[in-house]
């Protein structure tokens, strides 16, 4: 085409086009939904999935603990790690994994708070303003990471009808609160789960197939991969690797076949007595990314390192939470 | 500069919604609009998903970080609005396979109230180069912006934009192509 024809063509399609709406109907649409009751976040669907994935791997969590008896001396590495370090409130074995595992399930509430989250002063030196960014980019992650370290008190997880024996298939049921029940079947071998099976109603009318493969290699440790995927085109992975901590987990959630989170979190001993929890998350939608490490300086006391920073402070005190730095701080609830 | 002017409107907006709504809305509507259109091809429908574009933005004004480009924010939420408008419709087209899925529209155009000549525009046009064509020439993006969007390599939206001319060309109503 002629490009003085084009460029003509061009200007007569520019000028044919008309937006209808007005700034002022967008503004009243705006403030008739402000007045309105929150929206579910899009993410809702998928992090249900999430957290009924994470409720699976606590189920699953209850029967690894056989896989690590069997063979005491090969796995004397995890064992040994998992029992000497001070993170949970139960020290068998059997808890300290049930409850390590079942730290993943905040990432189904903390992904939907994570939507809400704002910078709270407005008046800042950049510092401030760095360390104030930091902060929020750690709550986005903080329930998750500390749930780590201290554990869950809950067990939702209920053993469907009579089982005898080391093999055979076992079939569970996760009573998801908000989110649905969640159905599955183990084969179990030699009390080592192989494989799972399942499907989780979800409340919002969508349906979710489970499906996991576990395979414990020859040094005892763990390599699980849950997948689940979603009848409204949502999928997301978990894959364990014990190889890579004592506890690894990481989560990749996609959204029309496009990673929209990647999520992992690792619990490493470096010394006997400060566990640390290295964290990384990446959001695609928001393009925000980040990486933590958090070590344990007493109940209440923990320090993070991360996004440039060092040594900050972040102290629990009643419902709240303060994050230190130098002479900054920032109080979250 | 353009990009010059858009920051300030964003910042002017931050400040004060209600006031700098309405400048910082004409600047950026029309592309926005033709970045739906490309997708959905359909006025009406285009014209919600604009209002939720901007109500989206509005709302999440907080999150809109300094740095960002508030043209880049706006069209990665049309997009997305785009995408679930057209899942919806249960009809998604394919257009990369091995990436991912970007779905753009129907090949059979649905009467609106699009004006008359880009209703012609979009029964010559395939959907793809429809969209190509759309985003290049309404909503003012560069191919290399194309690309990022669609997922799609330069060359072929350069040979796509220019298939599209020459369907153009021949097919359009003279009136339109007359100098």
């Amino acid at each position: 085409m002629d490009p003085k024809v084009e460029e003509q063509l061009n200007q007569k399609v520019k000028a044919s086009l008309v937006v209808k709406t007005t700034p002022e109907e967008i503004l009243t649409k705006y403030h008739a939904r402000q007045e309105l009751p929150k929206k579910k976040n899009y993410r809702v669907p998928f992090f249900a999935s999430l957290g009924a994935l994470a409720t699976a791997c606590v189920a699953i969590a209850i029967l690894l603990p056989f896989a690590l008896k069997t063979n005491p001396t090969s796995s004397n590495e995890a064992s040994s790690g998992l029992t000497e370090i001070n993170v949970s409130p139960l020290k068998e074995q059997e808890g300290v994994l049930s409850y390590e595992l079942t730290s993943v399930y905040p990432l189904l509430q903390k992904a939907q708070q994570s939507a809400g989250l704002h910078p709270k002063y407005a008046y800042l030196t950049y510092e401030k303003d760095a360390f104030e960014k930091v902060v929020d980019s750690y709550e986005n992650i903080e329930p998750s990471i500390h749930e780590v370290f201290v554990g869950k008190n809950e067990d939702p997880v209920v053993q469907i009808g009579s089982f005898t024996g080391l093999s055979g298939t076992y079939t569970y049921k996760v009573e998801l609160e908000d989110v649905g029940d969640l159905l599955y079947n183990v084969v179990k071998e030699n009390t080592v789960w192989k494989s799972l099976a399942g499907e989780l109603a979800g409340e919002d009318g969508r349906n979710y197939t489970l499906s996991g493969t576990n395979a414990v290699t020859p040094s005892g440790n763990s390599n699980l991969h849950l997948s689940i995927t979603g009848s409204n085109g949502y999928s997301a992975q978990i894959e364990q690797n014990t190889n890579k901590g004592l506890f690894f987990f990481s989560y990749n959630v996609y959204v029309s076949n496009r990673l929209s989170l990647a999520f992992s979190l690792s619990l490493q001993q470096y010394q006997k007595t400060s566990p640390a929890v290295i964290s990384h998350y990446y959001f695609a939608d928001e393009d925000e990314s980040g990486s933590f490490t958090v070590i344990k300086n007493s109940e209440t006391v923990y320090r993070i390192n991360g996004a440039g920073f060092s040594d900050i402070l972040l102290t629990y005190k009643n419902a709240e939470r303060i994050y230190t730095y130098g002479s900054f701080s920032i109080m979250e609830d | 500069m353009e990009s010059d002017s858009l920051q300030q409107a964003i910042t002017a907006l931050r400040e004060d919604p209600e006031k700098h709504f309405a400048p910082f809305y004409e600047l950026t509507k029309n592309r926005v609009y033709a970045l739906l259109f490309s997708y959905v091809r359909e006025a009406a429908e285009a014209e919600d998903l604009l209002q939720e574009t901007y109500i989206t933005l509005l709302e999440n004004l907080n999150r809109v970080k300094n740095q960002d480009k508030p043209l880049a924010y706006l069209y990665t939420t049309a997009k997305h609005l785009a995408i679930d408008a057209l899942r919806k419709r249960k009809h998604p087209l394919e257009l990369d396979k091995e990436e991912t899925a970007e779905v753009i529209g129907f090949d059979d155009p649905q009467s609106d109230e699009s004006p008359q000549l880009l209703e012609e525009i979009k029964a010559l046009l395939k959907p793809f180069e429809f969209q190509v064509y759309v985003l290049h020439v309404l909503s003012d993006m560069t191919f290399k912006e194309i690309a990022k969007t669609v997922h799609r390599p330069l060359g072929t939206l350069t040979y796509t934009y220019s298939i599209a001319l020459d369907k153009l060309q021949k097919g359009l109503n003279p009136q339109w192509t007359q100098k």
